[in-house]
């Protein structure tokens, strides 16, 4: 066993045993407190963050490793808001990261809370669809500099100073909306010369709710091949039919198709950071595969798989949010569509094939 | 980079320059489905001489001694260019191994420097009239002679009988006797023999890469069976994972889907979020089909992983003709010259064929699923 292999076991004992109290609440109070104590005891929380950031270290291939379990459990943590977009935006931005769960505003919604203030700007009013923000010690806003190409502004806010009006997407995760102070919040610019701005902020958004996906989709598989193993009727297991058999198997390739690009995402973006165009393909494959293992997973599951007692429900309210959060499949199928075009001849085969395309966009 | 991934990119520039230097030659032109319809013996002749064929095998029966990596990257850059590989697609990808595999040292002696250097063309001799899916019922018998096996029966949907030097044919050499995937061999048959017709068979394409092999009292020598006799369904079964994971199982249509993206056609919106969409599925299974190799490598059990890569590969690229037909209307004119026009017409008339070939997309699920335990 590797050394991710048993990482990847601790951290999915540790999420299975507290499966049912982490439910529970969540159902409470949209979060599990107690699960989050429990993975930051562990040093899980800030996983690829450097030791001098305040972090662990470990590459994203780690972190990965981590945020796929947690897709697997529905593990109701702001992991991938905490370690993956927070943690890597103020480490490479030179500045600390504070302690306990963190929380980012998505780009869009930021961009658009931005009022002018003399010579710099300022955010006020309201930001909406802030994931977690009611758990968070913290929440990150950045923002590209109007009229300023390149630069980026940042604020860091305190939820105390701030009403929090609660929501949720479909799976009950928090998706919040910040009433800011009627003062606003001071925006600074982040320091020249690192990756993290919010057109790469929402890449990496994408890359979490792919890698939580790959993990839900995997979840979803276990659970379906399971069942079909159990269930019987006509006299035998459902999965002896062929008909069940052809719908397990298009099952299976959608995940592991998912599965194989977000590897290979992940690979390439621990080496190169400006890699953007296999994290959109991760999270076109995710989106396809969360459809068919949605219809399949409850095909197969039949009504019970419809109920809240059983776990499959939890995956597919997961899997429906996750696949438009941070661009949905055909926002970023547009997108990769016209980078390729772009690319001139060649540059679509040059990409696939692990060349940097030619593209102007990057 | 590593060692392994410079001489990688170094192979990948050199086959990169070697294919615009015979395009600019005018000896191809890109064509898709090109490892099944692309017949051209110089042209395999030409990469035999550049040791691109035969790869993996040892230096000491006239193979490269390369990594599985290194032949990967040849064959996926001839595929996505279109080149007429068909010729020694057979030999190359699955006889040649199985030589390696279960073969006597005379057979790899005879056998393996030819084909490594593209002279030596093998037909894979499989189906049956009565034979497709159901692979254990044929019934071809070989008997026993003095001085080997005497064959009879028909062997159907072959590619390229009529331009190969032997056929590798699955007999039944014994009665099933309970047991129906016992009592199979299979041998090497030359396809000039005494009693061998082969009979070209036209397809909705235009031209005949099939054909019929009908094998009447055909005497094969006794060293002409590859592996024990009685033991070829294992043999066979081991070429699947070849067969159906390699980069031919999603860039049938390639050279269509690089026309549309990189050629003169317009893309509106839709037309830009299909490209994508087909790009990132591509991307994933080109993945897929790496890990599936570096299995293959390590001899770990790859069947239900490369039936995955030959369901989901054939599939996408059906669906590469239906995202060029949408972005293009009308539809294809056979009698326009454009490479687009050409690309799509051929690729359509192919298509039928990509989820029947080497094990119908049907039974290959039913595998995956009963691989996964269900």
């Amino acid at each position: 066993m590797d050394d991710r292999e048993m990482l990847r076991s601790t951290v999915s004992a540790m999420l299975a045993e507290r499966a049912g109290s982490a439910r529970d609440e969540a159902a409470r109070q949209g979060w599990s407190a107690g699960l989050w104590q429990l993975l930051e005891e562990s040093g899980l929380t800030l996983v690829s963050v450097p030791e001098s950031a305040g972090g662990p270290g470990g590459g994203l291939r780690d972190l990965a490793t981590v945020v796929q379990a947690c897709g697997y459990h529905a593990a109701p943590v702001p992991l991938v808001e905490t370690a993956l977009l927070a943690g890597w935006v103020l480490a490479s931005a030179g500045l600390a990261v504070p302690p306990g769960p963190l929380t980012v505003v998505p780009p869009a919604a930021a961009s658009g809370a931005l009022v002018p203030d003399g010579p710099g700007h300022r955010l006020a009013g309201r930001l909406c669809g802030v994931p977690w923000a009611r758990a968070a010690r913290r929440i990150l806003v950045l923002a590209a500099a109007p009229g300023q190409p390149g630069r980026t502004l940042h604020a860091v806010i305190d939820p105390r100073d701030c009403t929090i009006e609660t929501g949720t997407n479909l799976a009950g995760e928090p998706r919040d909306t910040l009433v800011l102070a009627p003062s606003g919040v001071d925006c600074r610019p982040l320091p020249a010369g690192h990756a993290a701005d919010p057109s790469h902020l929402r890449l990496r958004g994408a890359l979490g709710r792919t890698l939580l996906m790959v993990g839900s989709l995997r979840r979803v598989l276990d659970l379906t091949v399971r069942y079909a193993g159990e269930r019987e009727q006509f006299g035998r297991p459902i999965g002896r039919f062929q008909a069940v058999q052809q719908q397990i198997a298009g099952l299976a390739g959608a995940v592991e198709q998912a599965q194989a690009i977000t590897d290979l995402a992940v690979e390439t973006l621990e080496h190169d950071e400006h890699a953007v165009e296999v994290v959109m393909a991760a999270k076109i494959c995710a989106g396809h595969a969360a459809s068919v293992a949605i219809a399949v997973g409850h095909q197969v599951h039949g009504a019970i798989g419809f109920t809240t007692e059983h776990e499959l429900h939890l995956h597919t309210c997961r899997l429906m949010s996750w696949r438009d959060e941070y661009g949905s499949e055909s926002e970023w199928s547009g997108e990769l569509g016209a980078r390729v075009t772009g690319a001139g001849p060649g540059g679509l085969w040059g990409l696939l094939t692990g060349r940097a395309p030619a593209v102007a966009a990057r | 980079m590593t060692t392994v991934e410079t001489t990688v990119a170094d192979l990948r520039t050199e086959v990169r320059r070697f294919l615009a230097d015979e395009l600019a030659a005018g000896s191809f032109r890109p064509s898709c489905d090109s490892w099944i319809q692309g017949h051209s013996a110089e042209f395999s002749r030409k990469l035999g001489d550049r040791g691109w064929l035969g790869m993996t095998w040892p230096q000491r029966y006239g193979g490269g001694g390369r990594s599985a990596r290194e032949r990967f990257t040849v064959i996926e850059e001839l595929l996505a260019a279109g080149a007429p590989v068909a010729a020694h697609w057979i030999a190359d990808r699955q006889t040649g191994p199985l030589l390696l595999r279960v073969g006597t040292e005379q057979q790899k002696q005879a056998f393996l420097p030819a084909m490594a250097r593209g002279r030596l063309f093998i037909a894979a001799g499989m189906s049956e009239p009565d034979s497709g899916s159901d692979l254990a019922s044929v019934r071809t018998r070989a008997v026993p002679t003095a001085t080997g096996w005497r064959v009879n029966g028909r062997k159907v949907w072959t590619s390229h009988a009529h331009r190969s030097h032997y056929l590798l044919a699955l007999v039944r050499t014994a009665a099933p006797d309970g047991d129906r995937h016992a009592g199979l061999s299979q041998m090497l048959i030359k396809l000039d023999a005494p009693g061998v017709h082969v009979r070209p068979i036209e397809v909705m394409t235009g031209e005949a890469h099939f054909t019929e092999v009908i094998l009447d009292d055909v005497d094969v020598p006794q060293g002409m069976v590859v592996g024990a006799v009685g033991d070829g369904w294992r043999g066979v079964m081991s070429e699947l994972a070849h067969e159906r994971s390699g980069p031919e199982r999603y860039l049938s249509t390639f050279p269509l889907f690089a026309e549309l993206v990189a050629g003169r056609t317009a893309h509106g919106e839709a037309a830009l979020a299909d490209i994508g969409s087909a790009t990132a599925r591509l991307w994933a299974l080109r993945a897929l089909s790496v890990q599936v190799q570096d299995l293959i490598e390590r001899r770990s059990p790859t069947d239900t992983a490369a039936a995955l890569v030959k369901d989901l590969g054939t599939r996408l690229e059906g669906e590469i003709i239906d995202i060029t037909r949408r972005a293009c209307r009308p539809g294809p004119d056979p009698s326009d010259s454009g490479p687009l026009r050409t690309l799509l017409s051929e690729a359509q008339l192919a298509a039928p064929s990509f989820t029947l070939r080497g094990g119908t997309n049907e039974i290959l699920r039913g595998l995956v699923a009963r691989g996964l335990g269900a």
